[in-house]
C-alpha cells in the first residue's frame, strides 16, 4: 500500500545553529494511529511542525500521495488536509466554540457564516460523536473540552491527517480515555493521527506504529502489538554509558531541605506536583528526571518562593519556608539557578555588575545607608565574580545582551554560587550551552557537594542527571514514581520511568 | 560609541525630526530653512530669548519625566497631563489662600502641588496594581477628569472677586523670584531642575531605583529577584505625579506675571500638551545614563520609538 505521505530525508537547522532533524523519514499510511516516542529535544514537534506547513525543512521532501509538495504555511497543509493541534492552545478564551471554530476562515463576516455553519458543525460533532456546548465562552468550559473545540477547529477544515501534540499532558484519566475513544473513531472514518507523547504506557495503548526519535534521528520503528515498554524506552534514551564526573566519596550530612507531601497548582489549573516528599542531604546532588512538563518546573518556583504551595510543608535547616517569599528563601540560604536565564536569571539590558546583584540587590553587602547602592562595592564584586567564574566580557559595565549564552549562564551561575548558600537549586542548568561551559558548570556543581552543600538538581537532561547525581528521583505526571541512589538504576530502567511505566510493571 | 552614543542618538533624532517638518512644509510652498532659521532665532536669539525658552522648558522637562519614568517601570504613563493641572489647582490653593511667612510660603505651595499631583496618579496607580486596569487607558480617562474638575474649582471655589475668569493671584509671598529683570524665568527652574537630578540618582543610584528598572526591563527576573512588583509601580506613578504636580505648581507660583493667571484653562486641550510632553521624553530619556556614568547603552527598545520625535533641549541637556 502507498503511504499517504511520506517525509525523506528531513533535516532541520535552527537560525541558531541548533540542528533538530539530522535525516528522518516518516511514513504515514491511511487510518493509522502513528505514536511518535521521544524525549525532549529528540526533534518530534520539529518533524511535525514541518508536515504541518509551520516550519520549511532544511533539507528533505514530503510526498503527498505519491506527489511532491512544499507547504509555505500551515493553511496550505490545511488545504492537503494536514491539521495540528498544538500544546498551547489557540483559542479565543471570551468566544464561543462555534466562533472560535470559524474563525480565521475566509469569506464574509464572522456572524452571518455562523448561521451558515451551525448546522454542519453540529453534523461534524455527530459524525466524530463528540459533544461540546457551541454557544458558550470557551473560558467557562474545561481543559478537556477545551481541547476537543481545538481538535474540531481542525478537522472542521476537512483534515485527513490530524497531529496532536502531547495532548493528554493537561487532562485527567478519565479525559484521557474520552480522548482515545474519540481517536479511535476518526480512525475508523479513515483519517490518520499523529500522537505525539513521551508516555509509553499511552503509545503501547492507542498506537498502531511507534516512531522513535531520539537527537533528530529515527532510532526505532515497531508495530504497536510488537513493541515493549522495554525496548521503546531504550530506544528513546539509548544506552551510551555515562562516565560519572569524579568526586570525593563523602558520606552525605544530616538533610537540609525536606519536602513533605508537596502539592502546587499549574498554570492551567490542575495541580502540577501532586503530593512529593524528598530530601536533600549536606553532600549530595539529588537529581530529579523526568520529560518536561511533568511538574519540575513548579516544584522549583515553589522552593523558590515564586509559586503558591497548596499543600505540604517545605523545610530548610528544620525551618519552614515561607511560602512567596523569595528573599526569605534566599536569606535562609537558598541559591536558585532558574530554569530559564533570560527569563527569570538575568535582565538583558542591564549591565553585568548589575547583573551580578540581582536577587542580592537588597543585601546589606551592597547597600549603604538610606538604601543607597554601593557601587564601588558593587563592580569590585562583578569583577571578582568575572573572574572567578570565567565570565567572558568586555567588562562588568556591558550589556548582558552583549555576552554569549554560556557566559549569562555562567554569570547566573556564579552570582548563585557565591552566596554561599545552604541549598542549590539547580534547574536545566545547563540547557543550550556549549560542550565547554557545560563541562565547567556541571564541574562547579560536584565542587559544591564536595564542599558538603546540598544540590537539588532538576534536569530533562538524562546524561547530566546520572553524570552528577548521588540520587535519583524520577518525576511523571507531578509525582515520583521511584527514589534511589544513582546506581541502582540502568538507563533503561529511567527511560521506562519516564515514559511512566513503574519498576514492579517493568518485569 | 561609548558615552557619545545617547548623544548621537539624539542628534539623529533632531535630525530626523527637522528633515521630516522641512519635507511637511514644502508642498505647501514654505522654505524650511527660513521657518528653521525664525524658530531657531526666537529661541536662542538674544539672551531673552534664552531666558524665555528656559521658562517654557521648565514645566515640559518635568511632564517629560513623568512619562520618563513610567516607561523605565514598563508603563506608558501618560497622566502628566490631569496630574499637572491637580498639581496647579493645589498650588492655587496653598499660594493665595495661606497667609504664610515667605519663604515657607513657597516650600508649601511647591509641595501642595507636587502633593496634589502624586495624589492624582494614585488611583489609576492602584488599579493597575490591583485590578490591572491598563494605565493608558485610566490615566486620559483621569486628564479629563482633571480638566473639568479644575475648571470647577476654578470657577466657584477660587476665582478672583471681580474678575471670574482667572483664579486669585499667588500672594507675592509664594512666589519664587524672577532671574532677570523682564524675563518670566524664575527660580523655579533650579527647583525643577534639582527633582530630576534627583529621580537620576534614584533610578540609578538607590536599590529601589534598581528594582523599578528591573520591573521595567523583565517582570519575571524582578519577581525571581523578590521585587514587590506593586510597590516598584506605585514608586513610579508616584514620582511622576509629583514632578507634573511640580509642573503645575511652577505655572502657578513660578511664571510672572502676577501667578494668579489661568488664563490658558479654557483654551488648552489635554492632548495639547500632553503631545508636547513626549517631544521632551525623546528627548530625556536617551539622557538618562547609569550611574555610576558607564558605556552600556541605558535605553529601552520602547524608548527608541520616541526618539524619531523632533527634540531639542536647552536645559536637560545639562544634566
Amino acid at each position: 500500500m502507498e503511504p499517504f505521505i511520506e517525509m525523506r530525508g528531513i533535516h532541520k537547522v535552527y537560525p541558531d545553529g541548533t540542528v533538530a532533524l539530522r535525516g528522518v523519514d516518516f511514513r504515514l499510511y491511511r487510518g493509522e494511529i502513528v505514536g511518535l516516542l521521544g524525549e525532549n529535544g529528540a526533534g518530534k514537534t520539529t518533524l511535525m511542525k514541518i508536515l504541518s506547513g509551520l516550519l520549511p525543512p532544511t533539507q528533505g521532501e514530503i510526498r503527498l500521495e505519491g506527489r511532491s509538495v512544499r507547504f509555505r504555511n500551515p493553511s496550505d497543509a490545511l488545504r492537503a488536509g494536514i491539521g495540528m493541534v498544538h500544546q498551547i492552545f489557540t483559542l479565543v478564551p471570551p468566544y464561543t466554540a462555534l466562533e472560535n471554530i470559524l474563525l480565521g476562515q475566509e469569506g464574509s463576516a464572522l456572524w452571518l457564516r455562523k448561521e451558515q455553519a451551525y448546522p454542519r458543525v453540529k453534523r461534524l460533532l455527530e459524525e466524530v460523536g463528540l459533544s461540546i456546548p457551541l454557544d458558550v465562552p470557551v473560558e467557562l468550559l474545561p481543559i478537556g473540552v477545551q481541547q476537543r473545540v481545538e481538535i474540531l477547529k481542525v478537522l472542521y477544515r476537512g483534515t485527513r491527517v490530524l497531529i496532536l501534540d502531547e495532548p493528554t499532558s493537561a487532562l485527567t484519566p478519565l479525559e484521557v480515555d474520552e480522548l482515545f475513544k474519540f481517536m479511535r473513531r476518526l480512525k475508523e472514518g479513515g483519517r490518520s493521527i499523529v500522537f505525539i507523547t513521551h508516555k509509553l504506557r499511552e503509545v503501547l495503548e492507542i498506537c498502531d506504529r511507534i516512531v522513535v526519535l531520539r537527537n533528530g534521528l529515527v532510532t526505532g520503528e515497531v508495530q504497536a502489538d510488537k513493541a515493549t515498554p522495554e525496548l521503546l524506552a531504550e530506544r528513546m534514551v539509548g544506552h551510551a554509558v555515562v562516565p560519572r564526573v569524579s568526586r570525593s566519596p563523602r558520606p552525605p550530612g544530616e538533610p537540609i531541605l525536606v519536602v513533605r507531601d508537596l502539592e502546587v497548582m499549574g498554570d492551567l489549573g490542575v495541580p502540577a506536583v501532586r503530593g512529593v516528599s524528598f530530601e536533600v542531604r549536606a553532600g549530595e546532588i539529588f537529581g530529579i528526571a523526568g520529560v518536561e512538563g511533568n511538574g519540575q518546573s513548579e516544584l522549583a518556583q515553589a522552593l523558590g518562593g515564586l509559586r503558591p504551595i497548596r499543600r505540604g510543608e517545605i523545610l530548610l535547616d528544620g525551618k519552614p519556608l515561607p511560602p512567596l517569599a523569595p528573599i526569605e528563601a534566599y536569606r535562609q540560604g537558598i541559591s536558585h539557578i532558574p530554569e530559564d536565564r533570560l527569563r527569570f536569571g538575568l535582565a538583558l539590558h542591564f549591565d553585568v555588575a548589575e547583573n551580578s546583584i540581582l536577587s542580592r540587590q537588597w543585601e546589606a553587602l551592597f547597600l549603604r545607608g538610606w538604601g543607597r547602592l554601593d557601587w564601588p562595592r558593587i563592580l569590585a564584586f562583578a569583577a571578582e565574580l568575572v573572574q572567578r567564574f570565567q565570565v567572558l566580557t568586555p567588562g562588568v559595565r556591558a550589556t548582558a545582551r552583549h555576552l554569549s549564552g554560556g557566559n549569562q549562564q555562567k554569570l547566573v551561575v556564579g552570582r548563585e554560587l557565591s552566596k554561599e548558600p545552604r541549598l542549590i537549586l539547580a534547574v536545566h542548568p545547563t540547557r543550550g550551552l556549549d560542550v565547554a561551559s557545560t563541562a565547567y558548570i556541571r564541574e562547579l556543581l560536584i565542587r559544591m557537594r564536595d564542599q558538603g552543600k546540598a544540590v537539588l538538581l532538576i534536569s530533562a537532561d538524562l546524561d547530566e542527571i546520572l553524570e552528577l547525581s548521588d540520587r535519583i528521583a524520577v518525576m511523571y505526571e507531578g509525582k515520583f514514581l521511584s527514589v534511589g541512589p544513582a546506581e541502582a538504576f540502568s538507563r533503561t530502567e529511567i527511560g521506562m520511568l519516564m515514559g511512566g511505566i513503574l519498576p514492579q510493571e517493568q518485569r | 560609541m561609548g558615552r557619545a552614543r545617547p548623544l548621537l542618538e539624539s542628534a539623529l533624532a533632531i535630525l530626523v525630526g527637522l528633515i521630516a517638518g522641512g519635507l511637511l512644509m514644502l508642498p505647501f510652498r514654505y522654505d524650511p530653512l527660513r521657518a528653521y532659521q525664525a524658530l531657531f532665532r526666537g529661541a536662542f536669539g538674544t539672551a531673552h530669548d534664552i531666558l524665555e525658552t528656559l521658562a517654557f522648558a521648565t514645566p515640559l522637562m518635568l511632564t517629560a519625566l513623568t512619562f520618563a519614568v513610567g516607561v523605565r517601570a514598563g508603563l506608558f504613563n501618560i497622566g502628566a497631563e490631569g496630574q499637572m493641572y491637580v498639581g496647579a489647582i493645589s498650588a492655587v490653593f496653598a499660594a493665595s489662600l495661606l497667609p504664610l511667612p515667605p519663604g515657607i510660603h513657597i516650600a508649601v505651595a511647591t509641595l501642595a502641588g507636587m502633593i496634589g499631583g502624586a495624589l492624582w496618579s494614585l488611583v489609576p496607580a492602584l488599579l493597575k496594581i490591583w485590578r490591572g486596569v491598563h494605565e493608558v487607558i485610566s490615566t486620559i480617562m483621569f486628564n479629563w477628569i482633571a480638566f473639568h474638575l479644575v475648571t470647577y474649582l476654578a470657577i466657584y471655589y477660587l476665582a478672583e472677586p471681580g474678575r471670574a475668569e482667572r483664579t486669585r493671584p499667588a500672594l507675592p509671598t509664594a512666589r519664587y523670584p524672577v532671574l532677570a529683570e523682564g524675563s518670566t524665568l524664575t527660580a523655579v527652574i533650579f527647583v525643577a531642575v534639582l527633582f530630576c537630578l534627583a529621580v537620576y540618582f534614584f533610578l540609578w543610584g538607590t536599590r529601589f531605583g534598581y528594582e523599578l528598572r528591573l520591573v521595567g526591563e523583565n517582570p519575571e527576573a524582578a519577581r525571581y529577584a523578590g521585587v514587590r512588583i506593586g510597590q516598584a509601580l506605585l514608586r513610579s506613578f508616584l514620582i511622576g505625579g509629583l514632578a507634573a504636580g511640580l509642573a503645575g505648581a511652577s505655572q502657578i507660583i513660578g511664571r510672572p506675571p502676577a501667578g494668579p493667571c489661568m488664563p490658558r484653562w479654557g483654551t488648552w486641550s489635554p492632548w495639547a500638551s500632553t503631545a508636547s510632553a513626549w517631544p521632551w521624553s525623546a528627548a530625556t530619556i536617551p539622557w538618562g545614563g547609569s550611574w555610576p556614568p558607564s558605556s552600556s547603552e541605558p535605553f529601552s527598545t520602547a524608548a527608541g520609538l520616541w526618539n524619531t520625535t523632533p527634540a531639542w533641549s536647552p536645559s536637560w541637556s545639562a544634566l
